[in-house]
């Protein structure tokens, strides 16, 4: 209970009205596994690389296709496997969160606040640039992003900037057109007026009074498409077009594993399973925080 | 009618950016006249490959030539195939069309149904049933789906085909694998309309006048939880799309997404740049017929104009 | 003497939400003669919608619940119904208008086609005769053209109008019952008071038994011959209009009174203090001691009886013990 007085405080240094976290009576209904596999996710992002028992790039060629441990011939040295090149399953998956997590954070941070600081000023301002920002969201925001992410890597040839960058330049549209709708209402709402008439700048308004309005809408969005975007960037990595080689990616693990998914299951399945657990968490936080914020944020 | 012209502009507008845009990273791809190149050419030749080609001409000349090649529907020649691109394309479109239709449909009549029962018996176990199913479906990444179910029916069970199209069987996996993909979006959009219609004032009028609970779920509320589907419809075709070229790499698919992959794996950039226009075009004319479809179809709309 | 009309007998109907059990309608009971005009009056969320709800079995579920009473409609009690049979009941016997008219119609149907839904159900007319009762019963509501409303849209219409509407939808069965929850709530001040007499009338000619539910007393001494005034939950008095207007007995009613604001007198707007107790936590006793100027020990123990001081006139109050 306490992590969410500490949130509280960190939320009003940030300048956000600790509102935002006053779910804390719904606390107990947190989904603590998923909570769980996040932080794992997080953890093993970060520090995987020590924590991991064998080389992920290096493997021993006589250790190749190694089943996992409650197969016959498996062990628990290798516990997950091996895969074509000795390399240890476990801790291929292990370091392979952080790619996945490196994107995730700079796409949320690109993308999503990027897109709603569009968003607020677009339907704060109004006017031409107002019209203009959303004819462009209009053509992006139903534009299949796979197909940029792959543009861009045929052009500039397959890099984890491409993959950024191409999910950012689609997926901010998305916040910049639900963030508007927001800001439309509650620019009309009368503590809005109150402050424009103590001469608060637009600049102003928009941080303090404006963003805490929509900071809840905002932040539902990112934990519900968190998901999407990790299956996004292991689906560009899956078709080649993502994080190439030899950056050690649950997407290409798994197109690589392709080819022996006859004598060597667990070579596709694992990365692929680590994927599922970690989309499938997000997605119930993402249902719980909703919930816990507002019951009518339904639609989203 | 005024508004019709309205967004035609607005999708005019919309195709010069994209065409645009495309252009510049046509000429970021690389200096064409190097491709044609030999090994031990010289500056000579460089610069009368580069006038044959018109790259001596300003910028803006060429993009127009750009657009009007592409017009006519020349988009360059495929440098893995070696034919024109538009052919390749026109190829493999239409098992792309059947794939994604048959897995549109599946993906409606499963969806619809499940949407609307999962509201109207909000808390009971086909609620719960619908909501992991769509949970699943947005979690699970597709090409995982589609490769365990490889392994299952055709390794394990060696029930089903493992790739390429053929009879009714090569459908099943590949469109219940998209299916699976896209109906999340449905089911939680229906639902989630469905219990606010079903929360109305409307609907409680209606229940005063003694309809019955049938009638009051599938017309009063469907009709109108079915609006925001049709808003949705463009980042649908955006979903079924994405999903497409996964799903036809992972099962070898004859459609335009299998093209898709193997021009990233041979640097194809004009079959790709093919690609993203055509359905650049697509997505432009498909937020078009939304929009004037939407129009249409909510009386609140159609009766303004 | 004949059996009353309808007749409810300590009703309960309780919220059973995740914070608390919310006891919205704790023991109404109160009973009406076919033709008679029942004000039910009190602030808002007091419980008057919720016993409207309740007699009509549409309090929203799962959460909603009527817990206890009965509910007798001629005779016989809606409670026992099965869900088909209420079905019959509400349009054909039992009617209520809603009170935003803004939201209470479809926006994807045209007004012909709900309203012709309600005779199709219950009167099985269709075809020409459906379409000639339909123009009838918007005649009957004052509507000018009737043919191009059928035709109409409801976000083409003012509020005023679909009101009338509504109105039409709920008369078109002929109901013996009509509720009518803060019809007029939303409409202009004027549109009130033509709306108000429409209904007037049509009560008076078809003998229709009104329960009006409001918040404004003036409206109450237009519309109705006797009058109940809840409070969190329960009925605190009743009594016929003019005897409740002079000689107000509970003290919640005299506060109500002297709350309204009077055009001769230049004092100031007197105010009830404190504020109505929340419904998932209700103080034991009587539950407006908190505020009651008159409170004695006795009304925090025990909720008072309710008796009848004069004939009509009854309430529950410990100062008339």
């Amino acid at each position: 209970m306490s992590t969410f007085k500490n949130l509280g405080f960190l939320g009003k240094c940030l300048g956000v009205r600790s509102y935002v976290f006053q779910f804390r009576f719904r606390a107990k209904d947190f989904p603590i596994i998923p909570g769980l596999i996040i932080f794992l996710f997080i953890f093993m992002a970060c520090f995987g690389e020590f924590l991991a028992p064998y080389s992920a790039t290096e493997g021993n060629l006589q250790d190749k296709f190694l089943p996992p441990f409650f197969q016959a011939n498996g062990s628990m040295t290798h516990p997950l496997g091996t895969d074509m090149m000795g390399r240890d399953m476990l801790s291929r998956i292990m370091v392979g969160a952080r790619p996945s997590f490196i994107v995730v954070l700079t796409v949320i941070i690109l993308g999503g606040f990027g897109g709603t600081a569009l968003g607020i000023i677009s339907g704060y301002k109004g006017g031409t640039a107002d019209v203009v920002l959303m004819r462009v969201v209009d053509v992006t925001i139903a534009f299949p992003i796979i197909l940029a992410a792959m543009l861009l890597s045929v052009v500039f040839g397959p890099s984890i900037q491409n993959v950024i960058i191409s999910i950012s330049v689609i997926i901010w549209s998305r916040y910049a057109r639900v963030i508007r709708g927001e800001v439309l209402s509650v620019k009309e709402k009368d503590f809005v007026s109150q402050a424009r008439v103590a001469g608060c700048s637009g600049l102003r308004i928009m941080l303090r009074h404006i963003f805490p309005n929509v900071v809840n809408t905002m932040l539902v969005m990112l934990t519900l498409q968190v998901g999407s975007i990790i299956i996004l960037e292991a689906s560009l990595s899956f078709l080649g077009a993502g994080i190439p080689a030899p950056t050690p990616v649950w997407g290409s693990m798994i197109a690589k594993g392709r080819e022996y998914i006859t004598i060597a299951w667990w070579i596709p399945f694992f990365p692929g399973f680590a994927l599922a657990l970690v989309c499938l968490s997000f997605n119930i936080l993402g249902d719980w925080l909703r919930e816990a914020m507002d019951p009518k944020l339904r639609q989203i | 009618m005024q508004f019709i012209i309205r967004k035609l502009f607005q999708s005019f507008i919309a195709l010069i950016v994209f065409s645009a845009i495309a252009f510049g990273l046509l000429r970021l791809a690389g200096d064409p006249a190097v491709q044609f190149m030999t090994p031990d050419g010289t500056e000579e030749d460089y610069q009368r490959i580069k006038s044959r080609l018109g790259l001596d001409k300003p910028v803006y000349i060429q993009y127009i030539f750009f657009v009007a090649n592409a017009a006519k529907g020349d988009f360059g020649v495929s440098i893995f195939t070696k034919r024109p691109v538009l052919d390749s394309i026109k190829e493999m479109l239409p098992n792309s069309v059947r794939l994604i239709g048959v897995s549109a449909f599946m993906a409606f009549i499963i969806g619809i149904p499940l949407g609307v029962t999962a509201a109207s018996k909000k808390g009971k176990p086909i609620d719960t049933f619908a909501r992991v199913l769509a949970g699943l479906g947005q979690s699970l990444p597709i090409f995982w789906v589609g490769l365990m179910l490889i392994q299952l029916f055709v390794i394990n069970l060696g029930i089903l085909p493992s790739s390429g199209m053929g009879s009714w069987r090569h459908y099943l996996m590949p469109a219940f694998t998209l299916a699976f993909f896209f109906m999340p979006g449905i089911i939680r959009l229906l639902r989630s309309s469905m219990l606010e219609a079903l929360d109305s004032e409307y609907i409680r009028l209606a229940r005063i006048k003694g309809v019955s609970e049938k009638i009051i779920v599938w017309k009063h509320a469907l009709r109108n939880s079915l609006l925001p589907l049709l808003s949705y419809s463009t980042i649908y075709i955006a979903l079924l799309i994405t999903g497409a070229i996964v799903t036809e790499t992972v099962f070898a698919w004859p459609g335009v997404g299998r093209l898709c992959y193997r021009a990233i794996l041979t640097n194809d950039f004009p079959l790709i740049q093919g690609v993203v226009l055509l359905t650049a075009v697509i997505v432009i004319i498909a937020n078009f017929i939304t929009d004037i479809l939407y129009s249409y179809v909510d009386p609140r709309i159609r009766l303004k104009h | 003497m004949t059996v009353d009309f309808l007749e409810v007998k300590n009703l309960k109907t309780c919220f059973f939400t995740r914070w608390g059990t919310v006891k919205a309608v704790d023991g109404v009971s109160f009973s009406l003669k076919q033709g008679e005009t029942l004000g039910l009056v009190g602030e808002s969320g007091c419980g008057k919608s919720i016993t409207c709800l309740s007699i009509l079995r549409l309090v929203p579920q799962p959460a909603g619940q009527i817990v206890d009473g009965q509910i007798l409609l001629e005779g016989e009690d809606l409670r026992k119904k099965s869900e088909v049979e209420m079905r019959k009941v509400r349009g054909a016997k039992i009617s209520m208008i809603l009170q935003d008219p803004m939201s209470s119609l479809n926006p994807v149907f045209s007004i012909g086609d709900q309203l012709t839904e309600a005779i199709k159900i219950h009167r099985d007319l269709r075809g020409k005769n459906m379409w000639q009762r339909a123009r009838e019963v918007l005649k009957m509501v004052q509507i000018p053209s009737p043919e191009l409303c059928l035709k109409s849209w409801p976000h083409q219409l003012s509020g005023g109008m679909r009101q009338r509407v509504v109105g039409a939808i709920c008369l078109s069965c002929e109901p013996r019952l009509l509720i009518a929850d803060e019809p007029t709530t939303s409409l202009d001040a004027t549109i009130q008071v033509q709306y108000l007499r429409l209904l007037r009338e049509i009560q008076e000619k078809a003998k229709l038994t009104l329960i009006f539910v409001t918040h404004d007393f003036g409206i109450v001494a237009r519309m109705c011959k006797r009058v109940a005034v809840m409070y969190a939950g329960r009925i605190v008095e009743m009594a016929d209009v003019k005897k409740l207007f002079d000689h107000p007995a509970h003290p919640y009613t005299e506060a109500l009174m002297k709350a309204v604001p009077k055009m001769e007198t230049k004092e100031r707007l007197a105010t009830i203090a404190g504020q109505p107790p929340p419904l998932w936590d209700l103080p034991p006793g009587c539950i407006f001691a908190p505020r009651c100027p008159y409170v004695k020990d006795e009304c925090r123990e025990q909720y008072p009886p309710t008796v009848e001081i004069q004939n009509g006139h009854s309430l529950s109050c410990w100062k008339y013990f």
